[in-house]
């Protein structure tokens, strides 16, 4: 079975689709990547299997069980954590305390145990801390657990969302444009991780525009343009793939 | 913003609890009774305060606390004179209402962002205030209700003259602040600090809004009408007029002044501090009062941003001429970006 | 009847004068001012200043009212909202309050506690078939229908006005063709505040001018752009002349109940349709 399967996922706002009927399904720990130009609706697909959007056709099954029209929170709760376009952390606190913050899922106490300060959910904060820490070591973030998240450089809070992603105990993590804005060093330490973590047995659905990631790091991907998807296979197939060049160089055309 | 450590944590309650034994004794050594009523005064100030702060946590301006406190106070009048019940019960009974109501409504309206929120809880605050001035039979209208019993005497102690209600007003004050204390500074203050924050964020990391939103709301306003019950059965009268926007903005007014980084100590400070100069201007200088308030009001808002409980803070940092840039929008306490900045 | 009608209109005008300004304001500095209220109460006590003390000419009067608090409204601007660019909705929302409470201060010193009375300017009733309007009332429909048909024309056909709509639909979009947004903020802080006064002014005479009228007219306005949609202008006309009606209705048929029905409605839209009837928050939609 699939882990995630998605059908025919159409969204439309107003009189314009921005999602026209895509299907992809991700099944094993893999990564699956995601490209396509500018306004393809990628950012929208991600929108849409979180929660954050309300598909107006097309079906999201997690194994197996139907979980469009779920809100975001239940949508995190059974494993399917993304991370966002922008830099999304909580400014105020530090790297430690962004993850920590994040951890709401994994906590086994309740909060009025928490009001109360019972034993039980001292170990379980403790636990979370640990747990935390552990993340920022696998993120290589371990000089800058107490850096003040809103005061980091742009790559280091790229890496924090992740960290936060990871926090959240994920089956399936979905990155979107995780590279942005990176550079060489920190890209190539990217794609360690994202290899990693397909190895831990967490799926990955990449959104990304680098494509020495997504081509160095996806065993699958598809392409989507004006909503659509043009194209999909092994990157290899798409490399060579003449939609999907055409794709790309006809928008770039229209730029230049 | 971490949870002070085990060090800090031990500190706060060793100085809270010095601080508690001092405000016991001020009676013992304060001559002039009429003084502790401005102390009293304080005590329900800080308990809505407090409620105000930590609804704010989540980013939930709300402009109608004073509503609430208003409908404490009436619905254990009403508890007390109409079914007779003892003011202890009322006092419970009210908060328990409060709380009731708070959910009921809270379920319903607090799914709204930012400033539609604090627009609706002003409504509110309005529409109550109206019916008490209408329906008369129940709230007495414009004359309010008077005659309210004052507390029942227990364990020999009789409420006849302020000093009882004093460590009354400090018992619940103190319950209110131990509560809002550890929340803040358990998960359920992260939690409330995420959404407030980034509810987006929030969200994407499993926070569910509406169950936590509702939480402090509850919360918040069980106290509110705790505080309201005993300030009934203090003033042993209750007019409509006294708990309306102007009220609320009031309350606002004092825990910004105060201070809002923290849920306790800053709304105390604004409440003490706010309660006792405003009782100072009654009399010769009514006049000023509001001038003053929001002149004062804006100078904290753009000099002193972390209220007046930073004012230790500024004065050793600007003594020491230390510079920490990274954290400085921490120690101001604001949570979404430092002011000044563009 | 009649009557009633013509009263709904006339306290619907002056809503509609108000809840625009307050509408342009947040449109376009994304502030609900909060003091929006004390600056229709210095216009009518200015108005009182200028008429009944120093006895200059009604409209001369009115017009010189808007213009004062429109400075006060361009100071307070420069002052205070310049600075809240980005600060947290608290420092926001605590300023404007502050200003709110300390501007009622401020004035209760300078005007003194008690009501004063402004005289009506122009006596006498207007008959026709069996409707009786005072010319009164009929001034104050006619002056706030040409204000507003004064600021459609310039945000439709000045350049001001358009480069404020597009100020509104996309700031950062403007600044990049070139407008000049914090001139607009300026203008619109300066026509916003004017509009308030107009409305106090015009007012003045059929009610009492106090330092404390602020807060009920600021309710108001807060109920009249809630109910139409944060930002919009026709949202605003619609519901000043809602709310005009209501209370006027409400007032001959209903009684005292009547002020509960306004925030009634505010709950009831904001639960049905949070952005207000007309509502792209964000906006002037045109």
């Amino acid at each position: 079975m699939a882990l995630l399967e998605i059908r025919d996922l159409t969204i439309t706002f107003g009189g314009l689709t921005a999602l026209n009927k895509v299907s992809l399904h991700l099944n094993e720990p893999s990564v699956l990547g995601i490209i396509g130009p500018n306004g393809a609706g990628k950012t929208t697909l991600f929108n849409l299997v979180s929660g954050f959007l309300h598909p107006t056709g097309g079906e999201i099954l997690w194994r197996g069980k139907n979980i469009k029209g779920l809100k975001p929170p239940r949508v995190a709760a059974l494993g399917l954590v993304r991370t966002f376009q922008a830099n999304l952390v909580y400014r105020d606190a530090s790297v430690l305390e962004n993850i920590i913050r994040a951890s709401y899922l994994h906590v086994q106490t309740n909060l009025l145990q928490g009001v109360l300060n019972t034993k039980a959910y001292r170990r379980d904060e403790e636990a979370i801390a640990r747990r935390a820490r552990e993340i920022i070591h696998f993120m290589e973030m371990d000089d800058w657990s107490s850096a003040v998240a809103g005061s980091l450089p742009h790559g280091l809070q790229r890496k924090l969302g992740i960290s936060m992603a990871l926090a959240c105990a994920p089956k399936v993590i979905m990155l979107d444009e995780p590279a942005a804005g990176m550079n060489a060093t920190d890209t190539a330490h990217l794609m360690e991780k994202i290899r990693q973590l397909r190895e831990e047995g967490i799926g990955v659905m990449l959104v990304e525009h680098d494509m020495r990631v997504v081509m160095g790091v996806c065993d699958h991907i598809i392409v989507l343009n004006y909503g659509q998807k043009i194209a999909e296979g092994t990157p290899r197939e798409i490399q060579k793939d003449e939609r999907v060049i055409e794709a790309y160089l006809g928008s770039e055309e229209a730029v230049t | 913003m971490k949870s002070p450590s085990d060090e800090a944590q031990k500190r706060t309650w060793m100085g809270s609890s010095l601080l508690l034994v001092v405000v016991c004794l001020v009676p013992v050594f304060m001559k002039e009774q009429y003084y502790l009523h401005f102390l009293i005064m304080s005590g329900v100030s800080a308990i809505l305060c407090m409620g105000w702060t930590l609804l704010l946590r989540l980013g939930l301006f709300s402009l109608g606390h004073a509503a609430f406190l208003g409908i404490g106070g009436y619905c254990s009048a009403i508890l007390a004179m109409r079914l007779g019940l003892s003011f202890w019960l009322a006092l419970l009974l009210s908060g328990l209402f409060n709380a009731l109501l708070a959910f009921c409504l809270g379920m319903i309206i607090l799914r709204l962002k930012g400033i539609y929120f604090a627009v609706v809880t002003f409504a509110f605050g309005e529409v109550v205030r109206i019916l008490y001035l209408n329906w008369t039979s129940l709230f007495g209208g414009f004359t309010g209700i008077s005659g309210i019993p004052r507390p029942t005497p227990v364990l020999g102690v009789v409420f006849d003259s302020k000093i009882p209600y004093y460590y009354l007003i400090v018992l619940l004050t103190t319950l209110t602040a131990v509560v809002m204390y550890r929340i803040d500074h358990s998960r359920a203050g992260r939690i409330f600090r995420a959404i407030g924050h980034s509810a987006d964020l929030a969200q994407s990391q499993g926070m569910d809004l509406r169950k936590h939103k509702v939480m402090s709301f509850t919360v918040s306003c069980f106290f509110a009408g705790i505080a309201g019950s005993f300030l009934a059965h203090y003033y042993t009268s209750l007019y409509p007029n006294e708990f309306g926007v102007w009220d609320s903005i009031l309350v606002q007014i004092k825990a910004t002044v105060g201070g809002v980084a923290t849920v306790v100590s800053g709304p105390i400070v604004g409440a003490v501090v706010m309660t006792v100069v405003s009782e100072l201007f009654r009399g010769y200088m009514s006049a000023l009062e509001p001038l003053f308030f929001g002149i004062f009001l804006i100078l904290v808002v753009f000099f002193l941003p972390g209220g007046l409980q930073s004012l230790p803070g500024v004065i050793r940092r600007v003594l020491r001429t230390e510079k920490t840039p990274a954290f400085s929008n921490r120690a101001k306490g604001l949570e979404n970006g430092s002011l000044g900045d563009s | 009847m009649g009557q009633v009608i013509v009263n709904a209109l006339m306290l619907g005008m002056t809503y509609v004068l108000m809840a625009s300004g307050l509408s342009l304001i947040f449109g376009i500095l994304q502030i609900v001012n909060f003091a929006h209220g004390q600056f229709y109460m210095i216009g009518a006590i200015v108005l009182y200043w200028l008429y009944m003390l120093l006895g200059l000419p009604y409209i001369l009067a009115v017009f010189l009212s808007m213009v004062v608090v429109a400075g006060v409204g361009v100071a307070v601007e420069r002052t205070f909202f310049k600075r809240l660019l980005n600060a947290p909705i608290v420092a926001v929302l605590g300023v404007v309050l502050g200003l709110m409470v300390g501007l009622e201060g401020l004035m209760e010193l300078l005007f003194g506690e008690d009501d004063k009375n402004v005289t009506t300017a122009f006596r006498g009733v207007l008959n026709v078939h069996q409707f009786s309007i005072s010319y009164e009332r009929m001034i104050i429909i006619g002056a706030s229908l040409l204000i507003m048909i004064l600021l459609y024309c310039w945000i439709r056909y000045t350049v001001e006005g358009t480069a404020t709509r597009a100020v509104a639909q996309d700031r950062r979009a403007a600044e990049l063709v070139g407008i000049d947004v914090d001139r607009i903020r300026l203008l619109i802080m300066a026509i916003g505040s004017a509009l308030a006064a107009a409305a106090g002014s015009l007012i003045a005479p059929l009610f009492f001018v106090s330092p404390y009228i602020g807060t009920t007219a600021m309710l108001k306005s807060l109920i009249i752009i809630t109910l139409g949609g944060m930002g919009s202008l026709p949202g605003a006309a619609l519901g000043g002349l809602i709310l005009g009606f209501i209370e006027s209705f409400g007032q001959t048929y209903l009684g005292n109940i009547t002020e509960m029905l306004g925030f009634l409605l505010v709950i009831l839209i904001l639960l049905v349709k949070p952005q207000g009837l007309f509502g792209v928050p964000f906006e002037i939609a045109e």
